[in-house]
């Protein structure tokens, strides 16, 4: 019965999904269909053959697991199959009944005949009534010989129907740089329809209008842009015509071959295909193979590969007595590098040297980046720009979990509570987002979304708590005391498995008379009560607030009382950022994820690199730009990291960049914001060179070479390489294998990977073997889990002056991942528009007179920065939401360096807003 | 654009229904009872409440012929254009309607006096030409007789 009428809300309170009730009969159903799982089987006639299946099957799957290839149109394998388009009618001899095959179980005794001549005439006329009305434009349609319609009447011999059409013209409204919809060519097989409402679990589009002027269409009919379409593409993957395709494609062809890879815009590292065409990318596009995306991409992965050929480095740049960059030959360019830092070394000493990578090089890149610092030049100053979006969480993970964790992507899916720490995986990590809706539509799973802006999850939520970061400690701390008082942790695995776990749970105990919690925090905790399942995503915000380190150790603790540790994933943005920490690329690091100090690993290092590497641990790279302020930072070389575009301050890292005497870089474009570098090496693409990297999952994935550099762009790696040569110090590496098989020699973890495998399916990083390896990785790692514990209180985060009153909130932007590098070379993710412009509550913006797109300055006491407006009455008020990244730099601009030894400082930046004009 | 939706009357009518995806038809349904006809700005809110996505609330609404999305006449006029009508003459009455109205097929009057609408047969072939006003039959028209109807509503 529907609850409905006046006792609704009663009925309601009781039948709501997280109702103590609820809860329990959700059990109960779960053990019930669990046993269910035995069946029976069925066996029918297939052709004259026997075949059997369990039942439930189809005939169109049993008929494909013998090998009978039956036509389909409507169908998709990965698809809950409607029975749309009728393509796939084969007959039942006895009753001589046709019977769409996709959707007709099998029945014991059924006689069917595929190919029998009813059957084909059937289909055959089925086919020329969807032709009928189909225009007969092959010739310049750009599905070509993808296009499934095509292949079928090419199967069906059919040329042109006989039929007098009946024609659909639909205008084409979409304004959108990625998709093109031409409805005209629509067959209404309604693939689209059903793969953007269950397995992007987005439902952009639905069924609309009825009878012939059915069609695939939006709320309220808007153009794609201006629905809930997040542009993933999965519509133009899966539609059998052309009458969804991607955009622009004619600009530089359709791809001839396609390569196996991954994508590199962000830290989930998602399978695809690229498509290549005479050496050259020209797209690419989801294949079935990848745990963590399946045939899913995003846009920036489906549409915005553009950005690897777009404006790229061709030749070695060194800067002449002009002052200006010129071309010069790798020859050249590398002896000057290497005598110029010979000298530096000679002159001030191997410590004025710096090297900082980007979180885009390879594993293999990023080793001989620390081999090449501490035992070439000869300096402890090796980091990363990992430093800025990673390093607190990190290391509050690694001190809660205390060796490696293997979280996995796949792992949302069968969560029964999400939790999103100020996770945006919906613009950070789309496909990601993917995998929380998917859980929360199609499995009932709950969200929780801790965050204080509203995003495009916000609307799967059933508990949204809008703390800012600064109140994110106190209420996790709540939360999990909740869990304690009403029993809802899960004691046994705590006394199994962490240390002190005593005393955690004694400090969670509230003391007697304490008030009692907040509904909020009532609500959370009856929702990842005790055996829900959970999963809890942190963002890659929480990296760069002053709270990072405990709010990472918090999370874990969460997950710890549920009993859950492993169901804790920090998102990640860069391609490797993960790999970074995993090869030790740090200045308190050693490649195994090692802390400095590992005794175990420095043997193994020197027996590898030689005996005298240096030990000290060095600068990270904030502490490399105080020194190079100071004037006492000679050389730095980046590794594929472009500092003006990630560390806070822009003018002030500008200056400081400019004391420094030797600037080397590589990279695959020009400086974002302006060239600091004196030699600039052309470096390749993801697309154009070995190598492996890590997702955040901690999985390694290889990538081989699929297209050809531009000019004379050279892999980072190879860079190196020569550099060290140079330098009197030849490492023998020839190949990214080779260097990938001494990583194996060193690194415990790595020992079972092998380059073969970690090509195809994307190898996993195995545990530990007994004993091995480092001291880190070695042991029980449940032994070893280690909790924060709270303590009584935090910081109080600090009110805004008077001056600048409104507080920033950063905000990740989904075309410009990351630190908006890579997407800015994109032409369609750039001209997708709407990624500079700030967000305000529109009392706000009365406030300091400025309307919807009016032009207003952004002043901190740093910096300042000017940005269009939109009005949301989503966003707090005396807040502002601001880009987190590229391609303007606003944020980066108005932000401080941090204090020295502390982290970044984003969540404590405050702002007056001027409006410029209107 | 109409004047803005009445929130307070909005979520009054959802606090009916159970929040899931059986309330879909009877909510909007309700809801055009409260508004006469489905505004598009509570689609949002219908979605939500009932757990599906607003696309999904668009495709019951354009599917059923019952849900409008526009604000509709306070007299409805629906003149049949069937086969039996056609050949008594439909299309003298439909043109008589639309002469007195100034409104075409599908269209509201500005004064919102009248919506007309034509159908394609409404069960009373023998009374040919036949129209619907406001859910009384009126058969065998003729140009008067229209007139003598469409006059005296309000
Ligand atoms: S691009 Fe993705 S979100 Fe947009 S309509 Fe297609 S499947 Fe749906
Ligand atoms: S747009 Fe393509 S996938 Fe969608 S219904 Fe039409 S033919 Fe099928
Ligand atoms: S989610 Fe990340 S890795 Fe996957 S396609 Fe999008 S940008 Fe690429
Ligand atoms: S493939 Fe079976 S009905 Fe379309
Ligand atoms: S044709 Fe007009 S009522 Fe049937």
């Amino acid at each position: 019965m529907r609850p409905s009428g006046p006792f609704a809300a009663t009925w309601w309170f009781v039948l709501r999904p997280d109702s103590p009730q609820m809860l329990i009969v959700r059990s109960v159903y779960r053990a019930f269909m669990e046993r269910r799982s035995a069946v029976d089987t069925v066996t029918i006639s297939l052709n004259g053959k026997e075949v059997a299946g369990p039942s439930g099957t189809t005939i169109l799957e049993v008929a494909s697991q013998v090998g009978v290839h039956i036509p389909t149109l409507c169908h998709h394998p990965l698809l809950k199959s409607v029975g749309a388009c009728r393509i796939c009618l084969v007959e039942e001899s006895r009753s001589g009944r046709l019977l769409a095959s996709c959707v007709t179980p099998i029945a014991e005794g059924m006689e069917i005949l595929t190919h029998s001549k009813k059957a084909i005439d059937a289909r055959r006329g089925v086919l020329e009534l969807i032709l009928s009305d189909h225009p007969s434009a092959c010739v310049i349609c750009s599905k070509g010989n993808e296009c499934v319609l095509r292949a079928l009447a090419k199967d069906h011999g059919i040329c042109d129907p006989d039929l007098e059409p009946i024609r659909r013209w639909r205008s084409m409204e979409e304004v959108n740089p990625f998709i093109v919809r031409d409805l005209t060519k629509c067959v209404m097989c309604g693939r689209c329809i059903r793969v953007c409402k269950d397995y992007e679990a987005t439902g952009a589009i639905e069924y609309t209008d009825r009878g012939y002027a059915t069609h695939p269409g939006t709320a309220h009919g808007t153009p794609l842009e201006g629905s809930e379409c997040n542009f993933c593409g999965s519509c133009v993957t899966i539609c059998p015509t052309d009458a969804l395709a991607e955009r622009n494609r004619i600009f530089h062809g359709s791809g001839k071959d396609f390569a196996p890879g991954i994508c590199s815009f962000c830290g989930t590292g998602c399978r695809l295909e690229y498509a290549v065409r005479d050496g050259a990318l020209v797209g690419a596009r989801g294949t079935d193979d990848s745990p963590m995306n399946g045939i899913s991409l995003c846009v920036r992965g489906h549409y915005g590969q553009d950005a690897l050929s777009n404006g790229r480095l061709t030749e070695p740049l060194i800067r002449r007595e002009d002052g200006e960059l010129h071309p010069a030959s790798w020859g050249e360019a590398l002896d000057l590098a290497a005598a110029r830092l010979k000298h530096t070394i000679e002159l001030h000493g191997p410590e004025t040297v710096g090297i900082i990578t980007g979180t885009n090089c390879s594993n293999e890149e990023l080793y001989l980046a620390v081999r090449f610092a501490r035992a070439v030049a000869r300096t402890p100053h090796v980091d990363s720009i990992a430093r800025l979006s990673s390093a607190t969480v990190m290391e509050g993970l690694t001190a809660s979990y205390q060796g490696p964790r293997r979280p996995s992507v796949g792992d949302i899916e069968d969560a029964e509570t999400i939790v999103l720490v100020a996770a945006r995986p919906d613009y950070t990590h789309p496909v990601v987002a993917r995998n929380v809706r998917r859980a929360v539509r199609n499995r009932g799973a709950d969200l929780i979304q801790l965050d204080s802006l509203t995003t495009s999850l916000s609307r799967f939520a059933r508990l949204h708590v809008k703390n800012g970061v600064e109140q994110l400690p106190p209420f996790l701390k709540a939360l999990m005391k909740e869990l304690v008082a009403r029993n809802l942790h899960d004691e046994k695995f705590l006394r199994a498995g962490i240390k002190n776990a005593d005393e955690f749970i004694n400090r969670l105990k509230p003391p007697p008379g304490e008030k009692s919690s907040s509904e909020e925090v009532k609500q959370a905790a009856r929702l990842m009560g005790r055996g829900r399942k959970i999963f809890i995503l942190i963002g890659p915000m929480l990296a760069r607030v002053t709270q990072g380190y405990i709010l990472a150790r918090l999370a874990a603790d969460l997950a710890f009382l549920c009993g859950q540790p492993e169901r804790v994933l920090f998102l990640g943005e860069g391609t490797n950022e993960k790999g970074v920490w995993d090869l030790g690329c740090a200045p308190d690091r050693l490649p195994g994820a090692c802390r400095l100090g590992d005794s175990g690993m420095l043997e193994i290092l020197k027996g590898l690199w030689g005996p005298d590497i240096v030990q000290r641990p060095g600068l990270d790279a904030m502490g490399m730009l105080r020194d190079a302020e100071k004037g006492r930072l000679k050389a730095l070389v980046l590794m594929g990291a472009d500092p003006l575009a990630v560390f806070p301050d822009t003018e002030r890292t500008r200056k400081a960049l400019a004391r420094v005497d030797l600037i080397i870089r590589t990279g695959m474009f020009p400086a974002t914001i302006y060239e600091t570098a004196g030699i600039v090496f052309p470096s390749t693409a993801i697309t154009e060179a070995d190598g492996t990297y890590m997702n955040m999952e901690g999985r390694v994935q290889r990538m081989g070479k699929v297209a050809n550099p531009p000019g004379d762009a050279r892999p980072t790696a190879r860079f190196l390489l020569d550099l060290a040569g140079l330098l009197g110090y030849p490492m023998g590496f020839v190949t990214a294998r080779d260097i990938f098989d001494e990583i194996r020699r060193v690194c415990p973890t790595w020992e079972p990977l092998r380059w073969e495998d970690v090509g195809k399916s994307g190898g996993r990083k195995p545990l530990a073997p007994e004993g091995a390896g480092s001291s880190e990785e070695r042991g029980e790692p449940r032994q070893r889990l280690v909790p924060y514990t709270p303590p009584d209180s935090f910081a109080t985060p600090p009110a805004p002056p008077l001056e600048r009153p409104f507080r920033v909130h950063p905000e990740e932007r989904m075309l410009h991942p990351g630190d908006g590098v890579l997407s800015a070379r994109s032409n369609r993710l750039t001209t997708a528009g709407q990624s500079s412009l700030i967000r305000i509550h529109p009392e706000d913006a009365a406030l300091v007179g400025a309307k919807k797109g009016s032009l207003v300055m952004l002043r901190s006491d740093v910096g300042e920065a000017t940005a269009r407006a939109d009005l949301d009455s989503n966003v707090p008020r005396s807040g502002v939401a601001v880009p987190s990244g590229g391609p303007d730099y606003i944020l980066q601009r108005l932000l401080p360096w941090p204090e020295e030894y502390c982290p970044p400082c984003w969540d404590r930046v405050f702002v007056s807003l001027r409006t410029l004009e209107e | 654009m109409e004047e803005a939706l009445d929130q307070n009357r909005l979520l009054e009518i959802l606090k009916g229904f159970a929040p899931s995806r059986d309330s879909l038809i009877p909510v909007l349904q309700a809801v055009q009872e409260e508004f006469g006809y489905v505004p598009p700005e509570s689609m949002e809110q219908v979605a939500r409440h009932t757990g599906v996505f607003p696309s999904e609330v668009s495709g019951v609404i354009t599917f059923y012929a019952q849900f409008y999305t526009t604000p509709r006449g306070r007299n409805v006029i629906r003149v049949c254009r069937g086969t039996a009508c056609h050949v008594r003459g439909a299309k003298a009455a439909l043109d008589t309607v639309r002469k007195f109205t100034g409104i075409e097929d599908g269209e509201t009057s500005e004064d919102n006096r009248f919506t007309l609408e034509t159908v394609a047969c409404l069960g009373a072939c023998a009374l040919g030409p036949v129209m619907v006003v406001n859910k009384v039959y009126y058969g065998k028209l003729n140009p008067g007789r229209i007139e003598v109807v469409l006059k005296d509503l309000p």
